[in-house]
């Protein structure tokens, strides 16, 4: 093996090790079997990683490396034992796949490679939609998957190809550097990169999907949907819009901000009227994909001390965290040949399952940000973030206002989260539930209660962890006006634009590329003195 | 004395997590943990200095990480604002647990754990001396009061608990948006004046660094609203205050003591913590407002009072007057109208709690609110009677009991603030809300005293010797009597009208004596919040008399501090 691909090696273990499960599942389709080796894959991967030399990647790469396989080990366990046909290899091998779909796409620097990564976690997601059930409702939100996901990676790859049309290189780190010859062209890129990246995080107006094929799967499938593509797409939207992409800030943040609160508003009002547990958390993961993409807004503008990066990954982990938690609870409660689908069917469990009822409880009021669970500090982070805006100066009205509208859907929120609770411990039982949806589910029902609780009274490691400010190359400043946030009335201050600093050595004009955001600024400064 | 802090902040969690076990071992450890928390509590309140400086400090580094982006810190301490809302919830935390003793049947330890747990909450909210750690304890008092109501509350239960739970998590949502921008603020505005510095999330350093170097008044509006949201909502202040009856009579008997003992403070103190001594210029500037609103506050809660035919619900409206009258001593932001609204809201959490467990125990015996269904009962429970004497009284502030001790000075606050100081442009209106604000008290003193006649006085009703109409209050439940209530009352006599127990009269009676001495001695209790109020409301004092020195027809918004 050459030391080129030796950092790549717990990718490599996961993906050979999903191609040895799809073709020895052909011939031994024990359900058993294949769990425990794909356990040892994803153990061996842990291995690896940990064994890697940091320097190698990015904070974010491996941050997301961490992620992914935490994520992966908590889905496996959680879709452990009820499946009702023998599709045990299938199921495993693809869920290894977009595991290792999700690590690369955090560590990949060309944008052939990101996007194949993406699709590295589509197709085996088109695949598990089909394998958890074969009734009407499954057909239909396979379909519906599949043929939504075709698009937007269709939608994507034109946006790529834009990108490399404009830049003239498909690898980040030059595209970043790149001065854009068609500005058109720039913007039209990553208004198609961000469109295809919604529907993987499930934003609106690219959220149609969501309930539909959440409500059509099984618990399992649900979990991954969730967490999974929409980790990958905020990893991409961060790498491509805040890290490969500057410049476009003046011009991205606003439609970065206005898909967040239109995204959280909608999410949180549609799930009030639902009564299938799956569409009700479809529709408060698309709430929580809101408040995700707010923090990506703030990250796209200078908001001094408060990282909005930082805050994003925060989110993500304690988002995650939550919704496997309540989907693997969900999973525990049921049996192989009975599903709890209806939020009825969770009357009285306080009662019935009394732990199980516990674990649901809290993750339901860390996503409701109910303190002092974990999903309490992500909302403070990113609301201290959109509250703490610098500039320019027309942002922080809007990040103010964006932050008052992101509390009051919490507080929206929190009526649905209090539903499930309510059912739970206060009506009276109606049937009690099986409860045998294996220890696999259980395992990961009371460990992700852990992480929510745990990050929730010590918050500072999981914080420090994504918080890369200190390590990573600084941004591009954004604006000559910018000043402390807008609730903090001070004087604009008004000087000429000056080049951006990577390229302040020199004279400006000899030396100061005619990037398209010294472009735009000059643009803007000079209409703002007429 | 900061590890005796700790201990009493922290027993009731520890003892939350040992409860198990039956309902017996968990109701005798839950009341071991009270008397415990009590026994610290009291040993701190003996030990407080009386002087400005916090007491008891601890300061402990909470995120482990000296770059983060937000220096969170678990900072905890007890001054004089704090100290006796502070006992009063030890306090009330044994008496909670004594009401529901035989009452609770179902799932008794987690009852018992969510009432530790809930102590805790109650507890930190007056000690936290950083932002985000009041704020923690200030919401998470809702998630146990959430479970008491909903699972142990009486017909409307779960829409009672959804509703308290929301409408207070709105409003304290958008508190927490205002503390938010408080912090960051002054993280703009640092004492050299040049580069933003350290962001502090301390109270202390917060409120010193707001009075050396005042924010704009337009935006101290802005933010004083923000906070008013949650604290008005949680008070709760008239337009807003819909959430409590519903919550306080579908409470169970220990959620409704302590919803109106301590967490109804926990709103008040909020102004008093946050909103007047960070925000003076707009605590000034809407100080008519403030004070409109507080006595809307007492007239409205008294006269709906006056109309109810549940006992249960009368003592939950009556909140909403008291409270007003709290808020109106402390929004008049006058010294003595100040102390007297801190310690109203001592005497009102052990008078309300009182009468709730007073309720509480009455429903226990005849299984009814309605106040028509009782009558006479003080010749059969004399102590039961006498207990509730002592709190009615008190409530309507009878001279001697401690009532009297702190809405008297209140009432001098606010003539004070509308003759002795009156606010620029304002003192007629100010003038005139300090007159009807007497109507309160006349008002208050009707509809309790009315209400101590109709129960404890008068024809008896129960048992078989029921002679006559139960009432002549109002033509329903002579109505509902006709239909066959008698039949209801006098299956549940005999075996259950009986005096106090021993565990009931431990319940009250450190209430009623608490009450007592604080008639016979406020000074003892003043004194030692003095210096602290004295502090709080320094900024804000100020912030009249600049408003007060300019000319009558001039907006205070547009002063410039």
């Amino acid at each position: 093996m050459t030391a080129e691909l030796r950092p790549l090696l717990p990718e490599i273990v996961l993906i050979v090790a999903a191609v040895a499960i799809y073709i020895g599942g052909a011939f031994l389709p024990a359900r058993g079997t294949w769990r425990w080796i794909a356990a040892g894959a994803l153990i061996a991967a842990t291995v690896l990683l940990w064994n890697h030399n940091p320097n190698a990647s990015g904070d974010l790469a491996r941050y997301v490396r961490w992620f992914a396989l935490a994520a992966g080990g908590l889905l496996l366990s959680l879709g452990a034992k009820p499946l009702r046909f023998d599709g045990t290899p299938e199921y495993v091998g693809s869920l290894l796949l977009t595991v290792a779909g999700l690590m690369l796409a955090a560590g990949a620097e060309d944008i052939i490679l990101l996007f194949i990564s993406l699709e590295l976690i589509s197709i085996p997601t088109y695949v598990l939609l089909y394998l958890g059930r074969n009734d009407a409702a499954a057909q239909e939100s396979a379909a519906k998957y599949f043929f939504l996901g075709v698009l937007s990676s269709a939608i994507l790859l034109y946006g790529f190809s834009f990108l490399y049309g404009a830049t003239g290189s498909s690898e980040l780190s030059a595209i970043s550097t790149a001065s854009p010859s068609f500005a058109v062209f720039a913007r039209l890129a990553l208004a198609l990169i961000f469109a295809g990246l919604c529907f993987k995080t499930a934003a609106v107006p690219f959220h149609f999907y969501a309930p539909d094929v959440y409500q059509g799967t099984t618990h399992a499938n649900a979990a991954l949907l969730s967490v999974v593509p929409k980790a990958a797409g905020f990893v991409v939207m961060a790498r491509i819009l805040v890290q490969a992409a500057p410049g476009m800030e003046p011009y991205s943040w606003a439609i970065v901000l206005a898909a967040a609160l239109l995204t959280m508003t909608f999410g949180n009002v549609m799930a009030l009227w639902q009564d299938d547990f799956r569409r009700l958390l479809a529709y408060s993961s698309i709430a929580q994909a809101g408040y995700m993409l707010l923090a990506l807004a703030v990250a796209l503008v200078p908001s001094g001390e408060w990282d909005g990066l930082g805050a994003l990954w925060f989110y993500l982990t304690t988002y995650a965290a939550a919704t496997i938690g309540a989907f693997a609870a969900m999973e525990r409660l049921g049996r192989e040949d009975h599903r709890l689908d209806a939020i009825d069917d969770l009357a009285g469990l306080g009662r019935t399952r009394p732990a199980t009822a516990a674990a649901m409880a809290v993750c339901m009021f860390s996503l409701a940000g109910i303190p002092p669970l974990a999903g309490f500090w992500g909302k403070l982070l990113v609301f201290g973030g959109a509250l703490n805006v610098e500039a320019p100066a027309s942002a922080r009205w809007w990040f103010a206002v964006a932050a008052v509208v992101a509390v009051l859907n919490a507080a929206v929120a929190a009526a649905y989260y209090l539903r499930i609770v309510a059912a739970m411990y206060f009506r009276i039982p109606l049937a009690t539930p099986p409860a045998d949806g294996g220890r696999g589910a259980w395992f990961a029902a009371v460990a992700c209660a852990a992480v929510v609780v745990g990050a929730g009274f010590y918050p500072g490691p999981l914080m420090r962890a994504g918080d890369f400010r200190q390590r990573q190359t600084p941004r591009l400043d954004v604006g000559a006006e910018r000043g402390p946030s807008i609730l903090f009335r001070q004087e604009k201050t008004t000087a000429t634009p000056t080049c951006p600093t990577a390229w302040s050595g020199g004279d400006e004009k000899s030396s100061c590329p005619n990037t398209l955001a010294y472009c735009l600024r000059r643009r803007l400064y000079y209409r703002g003195r007429q | 004395m900061n590890v005796l802090l700790l201990t009493t902040l922290l027993l009731p969690l520890a003892g939350a997590l040992l409860i198990g076990g039956g309902r017996s071992s968990a109701r005798w450890t839950a009341l071991a943990v009270a008397l415990a928390v009590l026994a610290l509590a009291v040993a701190l309140a003996a030990r407080f200095p009386g002087d400005a400086a916090p007491f008891a400090a601890t300061d402990w580094d909470w995120l482990g990480w000296s770059d983060a982006p937000i220096d969170v810190r678990f900072h905890v301490a007890l001054d004089g604002l704090s100290i006796w809302l502070f006992a009063l919830t030890a306090l009330l935390g044994v008496a909670a647990v004594l009401v529901g003793w035989e009452a609770i049947r179902e799932q008794a330890p987690l009852y018992y754990r969510l009432l530790l747990v809930l102590e805790t909450g109650m507890l930190g909210v007056f000690v936290a001396r950083d932002i985000i750690l009041f704020y923690i304890f200030f919401e998470f008092t809702l998630v146990p009061l959430f479970f008491l109501i909903g699972i142990w509350g009486s017909r409307q239960r779960r829409w009672a608990a959804t509703k308290f739970f929301l409408f207070t998590l709105a409003g304290s949502l958008l508190t927490f948006i205002g503390l938010l921008a408080i912090v960051l603020w002054v993280y703009y505005h640092p004492a050299d004046g040049t580069t933003p510095g350290r962001m502090t999330f301390s109270i202390a350093e917060l409120t010193a660094s707001l009075r050396d170097r005042p924010m704009d008044p337009a935006l101290q509006v802005w933010i004083f609203a923000a906070l008013f949201a949650g604290f008005a909502v949680k008070a709760p202040l008239w337009p807003l205050h819909t959430w409590l009856p519903l919550a306080h009579v579908e409470a169970p008997a220990a959620g409704s003591v302590l919803l109106a003992g301590v967490l109804l403070k926990v709103g008040v103190y909020g102004f008093a913590r946050f909103s007047l001594p960070m925000l003076p210029a707009a605590a000034a500037a809407l100080m008519p407002w403030l004070l409109w609103i507080s006595l809307a506050g007492i007239i409205y809660g008294s006269l709906v009072a006056l109309a109810q035919s549940d006992l249960k619900r009368l003592v939950a409206y009556s909140s909403v007057g008291h409270l007003g009258f709290c808020t109106l001593g402390i929004f008049a932001a006058d010294r003595l109208g100040v102390e007297g609204g801190t310690l109203q809201l001592i005497n009102h959490g052990l008078a309300t709690g009182g009468l709730f467990a007073v309720v509480g125990m009455l429903h226990e015996r005849f299984h009814t609110r309605e106040i028509a269904d009782f009558g006479g009962l003080a010749r059969r429970m004399p102590r039961l009677a006498f207990f509730a004497m002592v709190f009615t009284l008190s409530s309507v502030a009878l001279p001697g009991l401690a009532g009297f001790a702190g809405e008297f000075p209140l009432l001098l606050g606010v003539f004070q603030r509308g003759w002795a100081e009156p606010l620029a442009g304002y003192g007629v209106q100010l003038r005139i809300i300090a007159v009807s604000s007497l109507a309160g008290v006349v008002l208050g003193a009707w509809y309790m005293l009315w209400m101590y006649q109709r129960v404890f006085f008068g024809i008896q009703c129960w048992g078989g010797s029921l002679t006559a109409a139960p009432t002549k209050s109002s033509p329903l439940s002579l109505g509902e009597w006709r239909g066959g209530r008698e039949a209801d009352v006098s299956t549940t006599e005999n075996n259950s009208i009986r005096d106090l127990s021993t565990r009931e009269v431990f319940c009250l009676a450190p209430l009623a004596a608490t009450i007592l001495w604080i008639g016979a001695q406020p000074s003892f209790f003043i004194e030692r919040m003095r210096p602290t109020l004295d502090e709080l409301i320094a900024p804000v004092t100020r912030a009249c008399e600049t408003a007060s020195n300019i000319s009558t027809d001039h907006w205070p918004l547009t002063t410039d501090h």
